[in-house]
């Protein structure tokens, strides 16, 4: 029976009542004059100690008795056709005990990247495995390539794909009557094409009747995620059971794959543990090539096998945020208002054609939009989904078309701009804090004797990620007064494990320390991949309930042992108090005592679909303040102030660690991050964490976060993701304030000293002199 | 060489065995490798060779000597890895550009997996499970737990040999100096600034 | 890697000897070949170890200046006392180059006879005209951080950091091989691909690089060291340019040398001369500018290590005007 209630949703002064319908069993999320405990601290994180002192064990570190070494050959090739692979040297070397080739296992005998998997083997020393690696013998025939999107979109350009992919696909609107990765269906896309067309004069003709058009061609790169624990796993078959100490951001997700997609083996005889993981990013989701060859080369050689990547199979192959060209124009009208906004952009996954849109057409109103999106094929490793898909991408250029549109308004401030086309309830609070913060009005720095010049920039996030059914959460109180809570799911750095541990904690009325976590095992309770910054708006409302009925199961006991009225208790700071605040008498150890089993198990699914809220997205808002080298190009992002929103914030320590974690990722993205090809091999030139250039410590920012708490209502723990909201503004906020620093914009990111030598050198220098002092450009 | 070598162990003809004579002496360059280094076989006048099979390594690791037969070839972080079980410090670009691999040489911060094993023979190396255990950690740890200066925790060791190493040679860096000391040290996830607020706490406290 | 064997000779004489012999590579801190073998650019049987050759470490005071001995780790260069005191630019490229554990590992000896970091010699399976083939990849390839100088057959950059600085110092190399001794300058131990492809060092084979002098005669308390670079943390220098502003003004014995724009490093004795027309000002400044990019031949992506050079050279003479002659 679905009990009705109201609760406050809001934050800050923005507080209004809502009506819930609670779905079976769930209760009531925490109201803001609630006294809560545990959510809400800046409390140490669960398995800090453990990767402190060096104890934490990853993938990378298991050692099973007997394990061998596994390794994969990879094509030298952008683009050939495998003929044949010749095994045979490679078996009979010393220590090779199994091995594999692709064209077999994965029935494609195509290499459409250097890098791709060509075959494997397992021998007992790295050393070994390297030698006979290097004696497989390939025979390929060998096609041209394209491993750019301008020489892919060239007419009589290299055929990048198989049989009639073209190399340049439209990717939405969708073609109607398309064949997987196949071509679209000439016949029934002329409806589609109808009403691209027809849109596109629409489109045309607001802008044409705007007061103002700015437009602007972008370009951003590729980007790769760079976990710093490579991809793979170590597998280990005993009685036909398969164990994989995975490196994965979804533990259920590698078994899935291993289980169904791949066939040899039953979910229920897979078992996936992945207790801590270096780093995912997006791009471990699936047990990839290299999980199902461990697999295989473990079970051929019947010992276990270590199948992790090195640097650079990681660089080439497990995956990118992949590029985009974007073409826009804005319409404004003189109130300041959006008319309307044509999209085209193209950009490359690899030599599929899905999943390199941008998002270039969210979080403000924007008026009508014309968007056409377009998949180009390379020769280069494929993309996968990197924190904020697509949204980084397209940030860059919208922020930058809106400052563009604001500048040409006469003097119309940018965040006034932004405000006057932007709706989000949350967000309207949060870009005066930045303003305010980041000095938005002060007096910016112009040449000098140092020929210095500071700037400032803005840009906001969007996000979308209250989390969804599916999983599920033990919690165990024992008869010793020892508890604990266990999902099968993975914490790869969000903090996750110890979020968990808060709200279970909360919930039974103990402290965290009394709360053991047990993660990473798929003999658990299902649990989410760590992906959409769904997991803990998943996993906490599942937490609470097996906390909430567990508690329940506890105070039964406890209520029938003592002749209490079960409704009148609860347990508040680890004693058991009743309703009017008064203590009992008992511990919450006590009640445990009364136990007659040896423990209380209680195990509970979230509920399946999440309530109204106060809000279904996240905001955020970024302002980043740079300082350029006029004389040397070289740009330094001081100060970054990230407002941030994540509806109920359970540990604000961990969550600002997630912003200022994807602010520097943001930064990176801006300044130094790029994926390099050799035009003449087709290979990727900075597969290393040299040239691939990862912001250091000399380079960071310093990151002011504010986080606004948001009583949002959607679940019962009310949570909202913050993995990826904070990289979607960093690096558009960072490009506005190089623009208002010299004068000139960037359209091209990263944004390198080259990039900026070039920018001074092509715009005509306005005399420092003509600017007053903080007024923007 | 005054020393008479030693007698090969039983059923190895040009095995050598490579024993460092004790605790460095105080100035010993990291580069440079004390001497007494004691063959089985090879003439006076020609190099003494080792490898490429694998040959008893003996280093002093966290304060206790620890042996294990592994290719010259092997390099400080694989040894310390796989022939001692040590898997704090991490294999993550293996060429010495990101520093996940730190330990510490005589007190120096080295890229472990960009030397080789036998290079450390006769120097004190320090690990991160030297520096503290989750019984018994240092102010430096416990302040990293404190200011949150660690997520997945694939780069913490290094970051944490890093910092211990800075504040024994300077006890009172600034931000710039912190900075500065953990410059060879990447982490992807972004955790600097928790870092840099860790090291001042320690050096505000005073400790290590 | 693939296994090999490690030779530890007890002098340079043995050492000059089995690598005349073998062919093998030396080792000294191990930071540039072991990445190289990993790569497999290059596969030894044999690498020669010289960490355990006495009297290669240290750094003396002689009748002219100061001898650093080869083995002498980075770190231990740039915090001397005699260094930061007498040769300051020393000490300056150094605490920029590299990363705090590759400055306690990395050798000066090593430093200077460094390979080039050029990505298509780091990369297997490029056959070119420094690696024993022929040709350039870069010259029509991705060349944004390779030489906009003396490229013409290799456009390697010179990859130490150090090198500019020993140019600018007059240093001498003291090289022994098998029998004999020789010093040579600085200047003429870094050579080009139109000297020797091949090589970036002028050592013939079994010679050792065994100590690094720095004499008296340029040193100066107006110095200046400037580079710029993508990133602050551990990265390599796009351009550096090295100043020594000797005390004699218009009659000075200045000097300055170019870093990363070229296979060697690139003494400009047009700026030197430039340098003695007048005094340290914004027109000084101006002269310079106009004349650092003469002789450069830009590839597709470097053109911008020009303005660059401008930028640098303009901050390096600001640098000296602040600094006094003391």
């Amino acid at each position: 029976m679905a009990e009705e209630i109201t609760i406050k949703v809001g934050f800050g002064d923005h507080f209004r009542d809502l009506t819930v319908r609670l779905q079976d069993g769930d209760i009531a999320p925490w109201q803001p004059d609630q006294q809560l405990d545990v959510v809400g601290k800046r409390l140490p994180r669960l398995d800090a100690v453990a990767k402190v002192t060096g104890t934490a064990k990853y993938a990378q570190d298991q050692n099973p008795a007997g394990m061998i070494h596994g390794r994969i050959l990879r094509s030298p090739h952008p683009n050939a056709d495998i003929r044949s692979v010749d095994l045979s040297t490679a078996k009979a070397m010393p220590g090779v005990r199994a091995t594999l080739t692709v064209p077999e296992v994965f029935e494609d005998s195509s290499a459409r990247f250097a890098g791709a998997e060509i075959a494997a083997i397992a021998a007992d020393t790295e050393q070994q495995a390297d030698a006979a690696m290097r004696a497989i013998q390939v025979e390929y025939e060998i096609k041209d390539f394209c491993v750019t999107i301008d020489t892919s979109m060239q007419d009589g350009a290299p055929q990048v794909g198989r049989g009639d992919q073209k190399n340049v696909q439209r990717v939405s609107p969708r073609s109607r009557g398309r064949r997987r990765g196949g071509n679209a269906n000439p016949g029934a896309d002329q409806q589609v094409l109808d009403r691209m067309a027809a849109r596109e004069k629409e489109v045309s003709a607001l802008l044409a009747a705007s007061d103002v058009v700015v437009e602007g061609t972008f370009r951003t790169q590729v980007q790769t995620h760079a976990p710093f624990e490579t991809h793979g796993a170590v597998c280990s078959w005993e009685d036909g059971q398969l164990v994989c100490w995975a490196s994965t951001q979804a533990t259920f997700g590698f078994r899935g794959e291993l289980t169904s997609n791949w066939g040899q083996v039953k979910a229920s005889e897979c078992r996936v543990l992945s207790e801590y993981v270096g780093g995912g990013f997006g791009s471990k989701f699936s047990a990839g090539r290299e999980g199902v060859i461990g697999a295989l080369l473990a079970k051929q050689a019947g010992v276990p096998v270590k199948m992790m990547l090195d640097r650079s199979g990681e660089q080439t192959s497990a995956g990118n945020r992949p590029d985009a060209l974007q073409k826009m124009r804005m319409g404004v009208n003189k109130d300041g208002v959006i008319q309307a906004l044509q999209i085209r952009s193209w950009g490359t996954p690899g030599s599929g054609t899905g999943g390199a849109g941008a998002h270039n057409d969210g979080i403000y109103k924007l008026g009508e939009v014309d968007k056409v999106e377009y998949g180009v094929r390379t020769n280069c490793g494929g993309a996968r989904a990197h924190r904020a898909p697509g949204w980084p991408q397209g940030s860059f250029a919208l922020e930058q078309m809106m400052d563009m549109a604001a500048h040409s308004l006469d003097g119309i401030d940018p965040i006034e701009f932004r405000k006057k086309n932007d709706d989000h309830p949350i967000r309207v609070a949060e870009y005066d804090i930045a303003k305010e913060r980041i000095g938005w009005n002060k007096a910016r720095v112009r040449g000098g004797a140092s020929n210095i010049c500071t700037g400032v920039g803005i840009a906001s996030n969007l996000w979308f990620s209250a989390g969804g059914g599916g999983a599920s959460a033990l919690v165990r109180i024992a008869k010793d007064g020892s508890v604990e809570i266990r999902n099968g799911a993975q914490d790869i750095g969000t903090g996750t494990r110890t979020v968990m541990g808060m709200v279970a904690a909360e919930e039974l009325g103990i402290p965290l320390d009394m709360v053991s976590t047990r993660i990473g095992d798929t003999n658990d309770p299902q649990g989410p991949m760590s992906g959409g910054s769904t997991t803990i708006g998943t996993l906490t409302p599942a937490a609470r309930l097996a906390a909430h009925y567990a508690k329940k199961e506890l105070l039964a006991v406890v209520a029938d042992r003592k002749g209490w009225d079960p409704t009148d208790l609860d347990i508040r700071k680890a004693r058991v108090i009743r309703n009017d605040g008064s203590d009992t008498g008992l511990s919450f150890h006590d009640a445990c005592q009364l136990m007659d089993d040896d423990a209380i198990e209680v195990l509970k699914a979230r509920p399946r679909r999440n309530y109204a809220g106060f809000s279904d997205t996240n905001a955020g808002v970024q302002a980043a303040e740079v300082e350029v080298d006029m004389e040397t190009g070289v740009v330094r992002v001081k100060k970054v102030v990230a407002v941030a929103d994540a509806g109920k914030l359970i540990n604000p320590m961990t969550a600002e660690s997630q912003v200022r974690g994807g602010v520097i990722q943001g930064v990176s993205y801006a300044l130094t991050e790029r994926r390099i090809m050799d035009r003449h091999k087709g290979r990727m030139l900075n597969d290393d964490l040299e040239n691939y250039k990862i912001l250091g410590s000399l380079d960071c920012p310093e990151i002011d976060v504010v986080l606004v708490d948001v009583y949002n209502g959607k679940s019962n723990t009310q949570v909202m993701g913050l993995g990826e909201p904070p990289i979607v503004a960093t690096a558009a906020a960072v490009a506005n304030a190089v623009a208002d620093a010299i004068g000139t914009r960037l359209f091209e990111i990263p944004i390198t000293p080259k990039k900026v030598l070039e920018a001074i050198a092509s715009k005509k220098a306005p005399d420092p002199a003509d600017k007053k002092k903080g007024a923007r450009l | 060489m005054d020393k008479k070598p030693e007698e090969p162990p039983e059923g190895v003809s040009r095995r050598l065995f490579l024993k460092g004579a004790g605790v460095a002496a105080a100035a010993v360059s990291v580069a440079q490798l004390p001497s007494d280094v004691q063959a089985t076989s090879g003439a006076e006048d020609e190099p003494t060779i080792l490898g490429p099979g694998p040959v008893p390594i003996q280093l002093r690791i966290n304060g206790v000597d620890g042996q294990a037969e592994a290719a010259p070839s092997t390099t400080l972080l694989d040894f310390l890895r796989d022939h001692q079980g040590l898997t704090g410090a991490k294999r993550v670009c293996d060429r010495g550009s990101c520093g996940a691999c730190t330990v510490l040489l005589d007190g120096r911060t080295v890229d472990s997996c960009s030397m080789l094993a036998i290079d450390a023979v006769g120097s004190e190396i320090t690990t991160v499970e030297g520096i503290g255990t989750p019984e018994n950690l240092s102010d430096l740890q416990q302040a990293f737990i404190e200011k949150d200066a660690l997520q997945c925790g694939f780069c913490t060791p290094g970051m944490v040999v890093s910092c211990t190493a800075l504040l024994k040679e300077n006890p009172t860096p600034d931000r710039e100096q912190i900075r500065r000391g953990i410059s060879g040290n990447i982490c992807r996830c972004g955790t600097y600034q928790n870092i840099i607020e860790a090291v001042e706490h320690v050096s505000r406290k005073g400790g290590k | 890697m693939k296994p090999f064997k490690v030779a530890i000779p007890k002098s340079v004489e043995q050492a000059s000897r089995f690598q005349k012999s073998d062919d093998s590579p030396f080792i000294a801190g191990g930071t540039d070949l072991l990445a190289r073998i990993k790569e497999y650019v290059v596969q030894p049987e044999t690498i020669v170890d010289l960490k355990r050759i006495e009297g290669m470490t240290g750094i003396t005071s002689t009748d002219d200046g100061i001898r650093i001995g080869a083995l002498t780790t980075m770190n231990e260069v740039a915090t001397d006392g005699s260094v930061t005191d007498d040769y300051p630019a020393l000490s300056e490229t150094i605490m920029n180059a590299a990363t705090p554990q590759i400055r306690n590992m990395a050798t000066i000896g090593g430093n200077i006879c460094q390979k080039p970091r050029c990505w298509y010699l780091r990369h297997e399976g490029y056959s070119c005209a420094k690696n024993g083939g022929s040709g350039c990849w870069a010259r029509e390839g991705e060349n944004e951080f390779h030489a906009i100088f003396d490229n013409q057959v290799c456009a390697v950059t010179s990859p130490s950091n150090i090198a500019p600085v020993l140019v600018a110092y007059s240093a001498l190399i003291e090289i022994q091989g098998e029998e004999e001794k020789r010093t040579v300058p600085a200047e003429d131990f870094f050579i080009t691909p139109d000297q020797d492809p091949g090589r970036e060092v002028l050592l013939e084979p079994g010679e050792v690089v065994i100590a690094v002098h720095l004499p008296s005669k340029n040193r100066t308390k107006r110095w200046s060291y400037t580079e710029a670079r993508e990133k602050q943390s551990f990265d390599w220098a796009q351009a550096s340019v090295t100043i020594l502003y000797d005390r004699g003004g218009r009659k000075g014995d200045h000097r300055v040398v170019l870093g990363a724009v070229s296979p060697a490093p690139l003494r400009r004795d047009d700026l030197e001369k430039i340098l003695k027309s007048g005094s340290l000002d914004d027109a000084m400044i101006k002269k310079l500018q106009m004349k650092i990019g003469d002789g450069a031949h830009p590839l597709s992506q470097n053109g911008y290590k020009i303005p660059m050079l401008r930028g640098l050279i303009a901050q390096g003479v600001r640098n000296i005007s602040g600094r006094k002659e003391g």
